[in-house]
């Protein structure tokens, strides 16, 4: 459905990835963990077509929400979904109206974007990409800064859209989080694909990547780093 | 929505008749030869070039992503007056009709096209202004070479008041030279409502939307060298149009840039219209022998707009 075929990717002449493969398919949820740096954002990047030699999905079967999306002007929520029809060429007010219930914002429609909290901005920027109705969601940091709550709610969203069928891939920053939705886990680090599995096997290369380890109840739990010299 | 636009079209027309019924001649229907050869193409210029920087202020703001953005602040309007002065100084201007024109508007293409090269990096915000200011300075430069230059004191004044702005003593031949790139310039800009919607989330994420980005910003860059390049050649420099129009517009038509476009074209031609009727009725009311240049009306009008945006804004 989406993928990657050895790609290499540099960005200003820094080599960022090397070689990735990567496949997905209907009614997975991957989850893309790492740490800062590894090429988390470029890699979501080359499967939405945005960088030169990867072939660019069609883009009413694809939507893709980059890292802190926002709209450069004061439009209403319900304006900034209905953009998600764009692709279609059409205004289909039913699927704009369906995005909006999804993700929590059908009663702000008229409220401009630019005048709501963060959180409820992030819920209209994934609203537009569902209005696409996409079979593809690419998602980069979608929860990054949501309170728990509003977190693990989008999150549901997203689980539900892939157990319906879809396709999410999302860039998570929040391991325990990834391991709680997702049905898999891909972990890069430095450019290339370290674990690429059900998010329970992915997990000790993810704490491992990161610096930090497993808890010994083989609990989703991360521990701090031990560092010397501090009690 | 509907309503207001109804209401700047009325505009339109209502200032166009009180247009061609004033004028140093009196107010009233003036012999034949004044009307048809002083207030028709007068008043259609204006109502012309004001709707091109109407409209190119209000696509430039949408495809650059940012409410300061401006033929004139950003140095546009000022390479289509280099690229008019250069076709004056080689006498080229003298012996085609259109080099003015041409040049005006190659300038002014040139002019876009820097500053659209700039656009694949962080465009909005300050980055852009400098640019502008610096594509500004440098078009001021190479006017003043070409002034120090120039072959004989005509040849300044002339340049000098051209460079001023102004709409008298125009044609019907301005008007033929002038009208049909205006016309297709601003036919070209306002097709591009839904692609400036798309591009208001960011180019990448227009690019996934299925929006041809590159394409997009070449259109909006030759549409807006064809109306501000051939509005500079016939009417001289007019700033801050398009600054304040899409301005003074957004309370009423809100702020996606799509719903913009036409409302900013019939608003630059309100608002030049106007500021033409006051140029020619300021000598009527105040001690001025002749009347003030349209483009220091028009600065002395914008130039405190610009201070009230620059404030609402966060760069």
């Amino acid at each position: 459905m989406i993928g990657l075929e050895r790609f290499s990717a540099s960005l200003g002449g820094r080599s960022v990835l090397h070689g990735v493969s990567f496949q997905a398919g209907p009614g997975e949820f991957v989850a893309v963990c790492g740490p800062n740096g590894a090429g988390k954002t470029t890699f979501l990047r080359a499967l939405a077509g945005l960088l030169p030699g990867a072939r660019r999905p069609d883009p009413r079967r694809m939507a893709y929400v980059e890292q802190g999306a926002r709209c450069s002007w004061g439009l209403s929520i319900a304006q900034v979904a209905a953009l998600g029809r764009i692709p279609h060429g059409d205004d289909d007010g039913a699927a704009v109206g369906e995005a909006l219930e999804m993700c929590g914002v059908a009663a702000l429609g008229a409220r401009r974007v630019d005048q709501v909290s963060g959180g409820q901005a992030r819920r209209a920027m994934l609203a537009r990409a569902f209005a696409t109705r996409p079979e593809v969601l690419l998602l980069d940091e979608p929860v990054a800064d949501l309170d728990p709550a509003a977190c693990h709610e989008i999150l549901a969203v997203l689980r539900d859209f892939a157990r319906r069928g879809g396709l999410v891939v999302a860039v998570l920053h929040a391991v325990e989080l990834a391991a709680a939705y997702a049905t898999r886990m891909v972990v890069l680090q430095d450019g290339r694909v370290v674990a690429d599995d059900v998010p329970l096997a992915a997990l000790p290369h993810a704490a491992r990547c990161f610096g930090l380890e497993l808890g010994e109840d083989r609990s989703l739990r991360l521990l701090a780093p031990r560092r010397e010299g501090v009690l | 929505m509907k309503a207001a636009l109804r209401v700047l079209l009325v505009a339109v027309c209502v200032l166009i008749g009180v247009s061609l019924l004033v004028g140093a001649a009196g107010f009233g229907v003036p012999d034949w030869l004044i009307f048809w050869q002083i207030r028709v193409p007068r008043t259609l210029l204006a109502a012309l070039v004001g709707a091109g920087l109407g409209l190119a202020g209000a696509v430039l703001q949408g495809a650059l992503r940012n409410p300061l953005a401006d033929p004139g602040f950003l140095g546009i309007g000022g390479c289509a007056a280099l690229g008019a002065i250069l076709a004056f100084y080689w006498g080229l201007a003298a012996e085609f009709a259109i080099a003015l024109p041409g040049g005006a508007m190659l300038g002014a293409a040139a002019g876009c096209g820097v500053l659209m090269a700039f656009s694949g990096r962080a465009l909005s915000g300050p980055t852009l202004i400098l640019a502008g200011v610096a594509l500004s300075a440098l078009a001021s430069a190479f006017i003043a070479l070409a002034l120090s230059l120039a072959p004989n004191p005509f040849a300044l004044a002339e340049i000098t008041f051209w460079l001023m702005g102004g709409l008298e003593d125009r044609s019907l031949l301005h008007l033929a030279v002038a009208g049909p790139p205006i016309a297709v310039g601003c036919a070209l800009l306002l097709r591009l409502g839904r692609r400036l919607d798309a591009l208001s989330l960011g180019e990448a994420t227009a690019a996934t939307l299925g929006l041809p980005v590159r394409r997009t910003l070449v259109l909006a860059s030759l549409g807006v060298a064809l109306a501000v390049g051939a509005g500079a050649a016939v009417a001289g420099g007019i700033g801050f149009v398009g600054l304040v129009v899409p301005h003074l517009l957004r309370p009423f038509f809100g702020q996606r840039p799509g719903a913009l476009l036409l409302p900013s074209l019939a608003g630059g031609a309100v608002l030049l219209l106007t500021a033409d009727l006051l140029a020619r009725a300021a000598p009527l009311v105040l001690p001025m022998t002749s009347e003030p240049r349209l483009g220091v009306l028009t600065a002395l009008l914008g130039a405190p707009f610009l201070v009230r945006i620059a404030r609402q804004v966060a760069l």
